[in-house]
């Protein structure tokens, strides 16, 4: 929230001075002008330095001031603007002009139940503006943080609409759920989704654990402050703004054609002695490029928005509506996100010391995904991995007469075009566009968030405010089961079936706070005390039978369903918060300044063991450049130095987790029919506490070149304590394992800003690049072997662990070290003994690396062999403004990170290769790099080794904007206050050395990031869009 | 405005008050029992009896693969192949085929896993029934009933493993989460001192709605299998808590068992793997499936009661009035083939190609031969649910005529006449009882029901490497020869290798077997 004290203080300056000095009278006149637009600063105050004596600009801005004497010096400032002394030297007129002070310190800044300028800030917080968030056509919230806020890493989860990017701040804080808490307009709210992006007015986001403590309990992750656009005084305004855009795929992946593909497998059959399969001679029916058939051309993209803003003395409002569509660019309608938000916002003056609001929220969203990064059931991944003899369509009549086509319920498309199965490959590589067909889950939601809230003053400077609020959903998911047979082993001959499952999410939080402030002389002090209780409440009811007589499969509901295996289930559970909270602040002349947290939280996750939690912050300001003593060191002309630290807590783990329940879907089946068995669901541990982050950030705030250089540097070591994980124990222990707090993990890193902002000549531009390096490490884990288990890939098991001094979620493989060009080579790999490593090696082969040096190389020998965190992160942004025209651009990067490239399914057979196999080792042509085909692997190549890992480094053009804004007579002709075209591309661009579809992929669990399955890739979006406002 | 301050201390005081309120935080589930509460009735303990019985019918563990007993261990004898749709599908399989089972085998894991589910259970309900408000019978006979069930898990633990923690009490906490390794010797002499507990209180006939619970019979034949493998293993008799369990005493059971318990022999030998034959008269111990409740989550298949063995070793064939799509599995071997020829059985064992309507699928190892026993047969297809995971046949764990084998095995008296029972069902003559023929017998008599690989590893590594290593080609063999041959590897014995992971977790408590 960014506000203008302009007025306010223009009036009280009037007020404050009085009475004129005649000595030595002597007489100014001038004009103060903006350096950079030349035009007149009205209000301006002018002062004679060291005297009461002064006076201010008029409209125009010019001004008249009478000194004491000729040689007197002149202090002019104005809000916002660098003050400026000049002699006046016996001069007569003096015009003086005011460079724009860049660093906003007199902005205000989101810190949680209140703001605070922005110079007495003690933590690390960064912000991202309503102007940053409409650049690009973000579908969440989450996402205009990227690039933008140094520290935060949103990675998109895919390029499916909807999906919620993976938000880390400041590293993973916990192998458990590392996402962020959520605050919109100070309710905790469960997902956001729900917002549009364009009713927000500023994205806070509170780093370090000083500035979180005040949300103590579920902060450890960070928190993001969302306000959404508040009510504003002033005549009716309307905003239009929408834009429509088309998506493509930006990148597909060279396969193999049908004659390379034959070529390629007749020699893995060569290579094992085997027989060939395929006549190469003769010339294949299809050549089937599965690719381009999968990805959408043209996939629409809109958004329409109106606001309406207004209000009187006394009552004001910002209500606005929006609609959102996209489909995605695989699937289209079967990967489609819809919403359409309602809003409105209110305040109200009832008097002097009383005012009440609300804010209202409404959000109907219609989703329908597909699996986006799966190795079974994933469109793209079998779309990479299936074989390109096969048609998309099946056309020949012979076959469609035989089987499976004439015997199963094959699956076809909307125009009775029967969809190809492969004859060659199986398992779960099947024909992407069926699979895309019988899709048809989709998820429904209606949710409103809201608050009322009343602020009292009840003497002067002390209020007390309330709010009570609700976040309620309504999550609606239908499935249909449709009879297919994709083949042999994808299929479902037997019934169709439907289920509907509705979830009812509840949420009331009542917040109370009394703040006192209190400035005395140079003494400013604010005391900030309060209680939040909050409930979560969450019920569902699951329906299910069979055998459903379907025409549109968009229409399925459970009366249809013929069937008599009815099933019902429903559950229910709830969650408390309650909580007591204190801050005080402190600042002398704005130069030193304090600020204490105390937080005190009370959760029902937690037994009566450990049920309560106290998390305490501190943080320390000192403006260096506010000294006298500080030397005017060119071009600094500001300088902060900032401390804190905090401890937050983390308690994101299911409910009542310290206690084991009964689970009763045991059951045996005697004669006498099914009974019922029951067993603890889990073992129990009473004992589980909090996750306990600790954190200390030192920072720099560097303004420079009259604040258009404005620079940020943060340095952060952060340690989570106590991680709550359900620890594999092993299994002789009989049933699953209890939560318990089994792990430490730190963070440490780097944040750095750099913004430069400029106005010559006409042209206004700025530069801003921001970087952050976060290394991460896990220093404790309480089970025997240090090892937490991660994802599994395909069928070969786990490939990511989190182990003792390793970063989380690491890539776990073989190392190799080349491929033997001979067998000379084969019998010269020997271990410690002197052993040959791998006997039943043939030159092609890969060479394994005897890691643990044992003399044999088997499971013990995986090891680290790739980071998919990255240890960089960074983003740039510029815009330039030139008379009506504007241009923006967004970049952002990683570096540092690998990619476990698993879209090549290797452990099948017949599978599709990218053409990277053409460059393999043969006899003829040897490979250094690319192992021999075979068809029995008896040297296991395809085992999990750094062969699968790749650089993940990329930098990409997230966004380009040109836009257009009428000039001000066509504007006032068409009655529009303003009026503005834009294009834009967002993903134009990437450069990267990662050869899958799209490097960006974020994390399906704190264990599974970035595991390319056959990632759904970020489409390369064009839009064209205005906003105009009436 | 004092006033306001008044009203304002007293507004906040709530608010702190509030936030002292132990109430508000003190949640428990809505919709489930708290399990430190929950033992309390003989009811109470009637669910926790059959939540050990529900580990009998698992034959897969969340995350793991599909791991059925049966299909496992013929997998791994001289019975039947891998099998599968191709050679991608019954990867895992094929390597307990061909002996070359790594130690991150899923398999292996699941198996691992399963009956540790068991033994906690078991272990649980011994530690709870004392506080159980019930009668001293119903104590003593589910007692006896927990501690047979006991006793079927770690035998199949043990056979798989050899080298396993031996645990009779539940982990307290994570203190107790290290376990060493017993010996062999250990583990089998708790099995027996179980077995002899249990047939001292189990009871010697149970209600007709009741069948499916254990007998006092059941205990004694499995007694007489664990000793049979742990005497031809092992070369050694069991303990049972001082009572030494030697071929004398367990040849005493088996006669009670043949003489005194009822059991007998079907008429028909195929009404052993029909749903007439469920729960009859010539079932010793049978474990049940069924398609009560209709399942349909392939998530977790074990919450079904379906026998997912018969699903897997079903013909693949569509449009089939006879047989329901099947998976392929354990294709049976043309050796056992061989042997059956001309045996009155091999028409209720093997399912040829020739016999089936429909349309087949040949998969992986194809050999033109299924399990008919254990199969995707139409007689057992679940009513509903998922068909694949709603079979209803029943595994007959122990047969009588396992039994009359066992006792003319063991050197009864009767050798002769039992041999002769067991021949003459299927309208066989007789043959000498001789060592041999006995032994013969059994191939012929029990083949593809889980019993053959045991009854090979108990002969001893040699015999195992004639027997388990093979290449024979059948008629309807489909693919390279080199898929169906077949090497074992002596130097593990025949046991799974203790699963990696467990290793892992077990800090070097835990050691590998040999041979891996």
């Amino acid at each position: 929230m960014r506000v203008n004290f302009q007025s306010l203080l223009i009036t009280l300056l009037m007020l404050s001075y009085s009475g004129y000095l005649y000595a030595q009278a002597h007489t100014v006149t001038g004009k103060v002008t903006d350096s950079e637009t030349g035009s007149g600063i009205p209000g301006a105050t002018i002062l004679e330095q060291g005297t009461t004596n002064g006076t201010s600009s008029n409209l125009d801005g010019n001004y008249s001031i009478t000194v004491s004497n000729p040689n007197a010096k002149l202090e002019v400032s104005f809000v916002g603007y660098q003050t400026t002394i000049v002699e006046v030297n016996n001069q007569n007129v003096i015009n003086i002009s005011l460079f724009f002070q860049t660093t906003e310190l007199e902005e205000l800044v989101v810190i949680g139940y209140g703001v605070q300028k922005k110079k007495v800030v003690t933590g690390a917080i960064a912000s991202v503006s309503a102007e940053e968030i409409s650049a690009t056509p973000i579908l969440r919230i989450d996402q205009a943080m990227q690039g933008r806020t140094p520290g935060v890493l949103v990675t998109n989860l895919s390029g499916q609409p909807g999906e919620a990017p993976t938000v880390r701040i400041r590293g993973a804080g916990t192998t458990g759920n590392s996402d962020p808490l959520y605050i919109v307009d100070g309710m905790a709210v469960g997902g956001i989704d729900y917002l549009n992006p364009g009713d927000i007015e500023s994205i806070d986001v509170l780093k370090d654990a000083a500035s979180a403590a005040i949300y103590g309990a579920r902060a450890a992750n960070g928190v993001v402050l969302i306000t959404t656009k508040g009510a504003k005084k002033g005549e009716m305004n309307v905003t239009y703004s929408g834009y429509r855009g088309i998506q493509n795929v930006s990148k597909t992946i060279d396969m193999l054609n049908a004659n390379q593909y034959k070529m390629i497998w007749n020699e893995a059959r060569r290579n094992s002695n085997l027989t060939e399969t395929f006549d190469l001679n003769e010339i294949p029916k299809h050549n089937t490029n599965w690719q381009e058939h999968l990805f959408q051309k043209n996939a629409p993209i809109t958004n329409h928005e109106i606001s309406v803003t207004g209000g009187n003395e006394k009552s004001t409002y910002a209500s606005s509506m929006s609609y959102y569509t996209q489909q995605g660019i695989i699937g289209g309608d079967k990967s489609q996100f819809d919403r359409i938000t309602g809003r409105l916002n209110s305040r109200h003056e009832v008097n002097s010391n009383f005012r009440f609001g609300s804010n209202l929220a409404y959000s109907h969203i219609i989703r329908r995904g597909i699996a986006s990064n799966q190795s079974f059931n994933g469109a793209y991944s079998s779309a990479l991995n299936l074989d390109p003899l096969t048609p998309l369509y099946e056309e020949d009549e012979y076959e469609l007469s035989n089987d499976p086509y004439a015997s199963e319920p094959v699956v076809t498309n909307p125009d009775g075009k029967v969809y190809g199965i492969s004859k060659i490959v199986g398992a779960e590589i099947v024909n992407p566009l069926a699979l895309l067909e019988i899709q048809n889950a989709q998820t429904r939601v209606d949710k409103v968030v809201g608050n009322i809230f009343g602020e009292l003053e009840i003497i002067e400077d002390l209020k007390f405010n309330t709010s009570l609020g609700i976040d309620m959903a309504y999550v609606l998911n239908d499935s249909h089961r449709p009879l297919f047979y994709l083949n042999g082993a994808q299929l479902n001959v037997e019934k169709t079936s439907v289920s509907k499952v509705i979830d009812r999410y509840y949420t009331w939080q009542w917040e109370n706070t009394i703040a006192y402030s209190k400035i005395i002389e140079d003494h400013n002090f604010s005391v900030l005390l309060g209680t939040t209780a909050s409930k979560f409440n969450f019920e569902n009811l699951f329906g299910f039978n069979a055998k459903v007589p379907v025409t549109d499969p968009n229409h399925v509901y459970l009366n249809m369903a013929t069937d008599t295996v009815w099933e019902a289930r429903g559950g229910a559970s709830h969650a408390a918060l309650l909580s007591t909270f204190g801050r005080l602040t402190y600042d002398y002349k704005s130069k030193y300044s304090f600020t204490g947290i105390i937080r005190r939280d009370g959760s029902s996750k937690f037994g009566p063991n450990n049920r309560y939690g106290i998390f305490p912050s501190l943080g320390v300001s000192w403006v260096i450049s506010d000294e006298e003593f500080m030397p005017n060191i060119h071009p600094i002309n500001f300088l902060k130095l900032r401390a804190s630290w905090g401890v937050n807590g983390n308690q994101e783990i299911g409910d009542y987790q310290f206690i084991s329940v009964m689970d009763y879907s045991r059951g045996y089946i005697f004669a006498g029919g099914r009974m019922i068995g029951a067993s603890p669901a889990y073992i129990e541990n009473a004992d589980i506490h909090w996750e306990e982050s600790e954190q200390i950030d030192i920072a720099f705030d560097i303004g420079a070149y009259n604040n258009r250089l404005t620079a940020t540097i943060d340095f952060y070591n952060k340690t989570t304590k106590g991680l709550l994980e359900r620890i594999p124990i092993p299994a002789h222990v009989g049933n699953d394992p209890p939560y318990a707090n089994v792990g430490s993990v730190r963070n440490r890193g780097i944040e750095m800003s750099f913004n430069w902002r400029h106005y010559i000549e006409g042209v206004k531009y700025s530069i801003g690049i921001n970087g952050a390096y976060n290394k991460n490490k896990m220093i404790v884990i309480g089970n025997e072997d240090g090892v937490l288990p991660g994802a599994t890939w395909a069928v070969a098991g786990m490939v990511t662990r989190t182990e003792l001094g390793l970063p989380i979620a690491y890539f776990w493989g073989y190392k190799t070290n080349g491929i033997f060009q001979s067998q000379a080579e084969i019998y010269q790999h020997i271990g410690i003994t002197g052993e040959v490593l791998q006997p039943n090696a043939k030159p092609g082969d890969v060479r394994f690396v005897d890691v643990n040096k044992d003399g044999v190389i088997n499971e013990k020998d995986r090891t680290m062999i790739g980071n998919p965190t990255p240890e960089w992160t960074f983003g740039m942004n510029g815009s330039i403004e030139y008379k009506q025209f504007d241009f923006s651009m967004l970049l952002i990067g990683t570096y540092g990170n690998d990619i476990f490239n698993g879209s090549q399914r290797q452990d099948l057979y017949y599978t599709n290769r990218t053409t990277a196999i053409l460059d393999r080792w043969t006899e003829e042509k040897p490979s250094k790099d690319t192992p021999r085909v075979t068809w029995y692997d008896v040297n296991n190549n395809h085992r999990v080794s750094d062969l699968y890992i790749e650089d993940g480094s990329y930098l990409r053009i997230k966004n380009v904007q040109f836009g257009y804004t009428l000039p001000e007579n066509l504007q006032k002709r068409l009655k529009a206050k303003t009026l503005r075209f834009y294009v834009s591309a967002e993903n134009l661009f990437t450069i990267t050395k990662y050869t899958g579809a799209d490097p960006e992929i974020g994390a399906m669990s704190s264990f599974d990031i970035a595991i390319d399955r056959g990632i759904y890739p970020q489409a390369r979006t064009f839009r064209l869009g205005t906003t105009m406002t009436f | 405005m004092k006033n306001y301050i008044t009203k304002l201390a007293k507004a906040l005081l709530v608010v702190l008050l509030l936030s002292s309120c132990e109430d508000f935080l003190d949640l428990k589930p809505l919709d489930q029992v708290v399990s430190s509460n929950f033992y309390q009735t003989e009811e109470d303990a009637l669910k926790a009896l059959v939540a050990v019985y529900d580990v009998l019918t698992y034959q897969s563990t969340p995350g793991v693969s599909w791991a059925p007993f049966l299909t496992m261990s013929d997998i791994l004898s001289d019975d039947a192949y891998a099998g599968g749709a191709d050679a991608n599908d019954g990867m895992d399989e094929n390597e307990f085929n061909t002996f070359n089972i790594p130690t991150t085998s899923l398999l292996a894991h699941s198996i691992w896993i399963k009956n540790y589910i068991g033994i906690y259970r078991a272990n649980l309900y011994l530690e709870i029934i004392d506080g159980i408000d019930a009668t001293d019978d119903f104590k003593s006979r589910t007692i006896a009933e927990v501690k047979f069930l006991r006793a079927y898990f770690y035998f199949e633990q043990v056979r798989f493993f050899e080298n396993i923690p031996l645990l009779t009490a539940t982990i307290k906490g994570p203190s107790e989460y290290q376990q060493e390794q017993n010996t062999p010797q250990e583990v089998y002499n708790q099995i027996a001192l179980d077995l002899v507990q249990a047939i001292s209180d189990l009871p010697t006939s149970v209600p007709a709605a009741e069948a499916g619970r254990i007998t006092k019979w059941a205990a004694q034949a499995l007694l007489a299998r664990v000793f049979l493998f742990y005497n031809g293993v092992y070369n050694a008799d069991l303990n049972a808590g001082g009572t030494t369990v030697n071929q004398a005493y367990v040849l005493t059971q088996l006669e009670d068992l043949i003489t005194n318990s009822g059991h007998d022999l079907f008429e028909n030998y195929q009404d052993n793997f029909k749903l007439v034959g469920e729960f009859g008269i010539e079932s010793v111990f049978e474990i049940s499936h069924g398609d009560t409740p209709p399942w349909w989550d392939w998530g977790y298949p074990r919450g079904g009661n379906g026998n997912l063995a018969a699903q897997m070793q079903g013909p693949r064939v569509t449009g089939s009035q006879k047989w329901n799509r099947g998976w392929s599995f354990a294709t049976v071997n043309h050796k056992l083939a061989q042997d059956l020829a001309g045996d009155p059985r091999f028409q209720y064992t093997i399912l040829t190609e020739e016999e089936l309507d429909g349309t087949l699928v040949k998969g992986y190892q194809h050999t033109g031969y299924y399990s008919k026993k254990y199969s995707s047969d139409a007689e057992h297809w679940g009513s509903d649910g998922q068909f694949e995971l709603n079979r209803t046949c029943n595994f007959r764990v122990i047969r009588f005529s396992d039994v009359l084998l066992m006792a003319a095995e063991l050197g009864s008296a009767n050798a002769q006449t039992y041999l002769d029972r067991v021949r003459i069902r299927v309208g066989l003559s007789s043959i000498p009882a001789t060592p041999e023929n006995i032994y013969r017998e059994r191939r012929l008599e029990l083949s593809l029901e889980g019993i053959r690989y045991f009854d090979v590893l108990r002969k001893g590594l040699s015999f195992a490497g004639q027997q388990l290593t093979h290449s024979i080609s059948g008629p309807n063999y489909v693919g390279d020869q080199q898929i169906f041959q077949v090497t074992f590897n002596s130097n593990t014995k025949g046991f799974l290798p203790i699963p990696q992971t467990e290793i892992d977790l077990s800090a070097g408590t835990l050691v590998q077997n040999d041979g891996y």
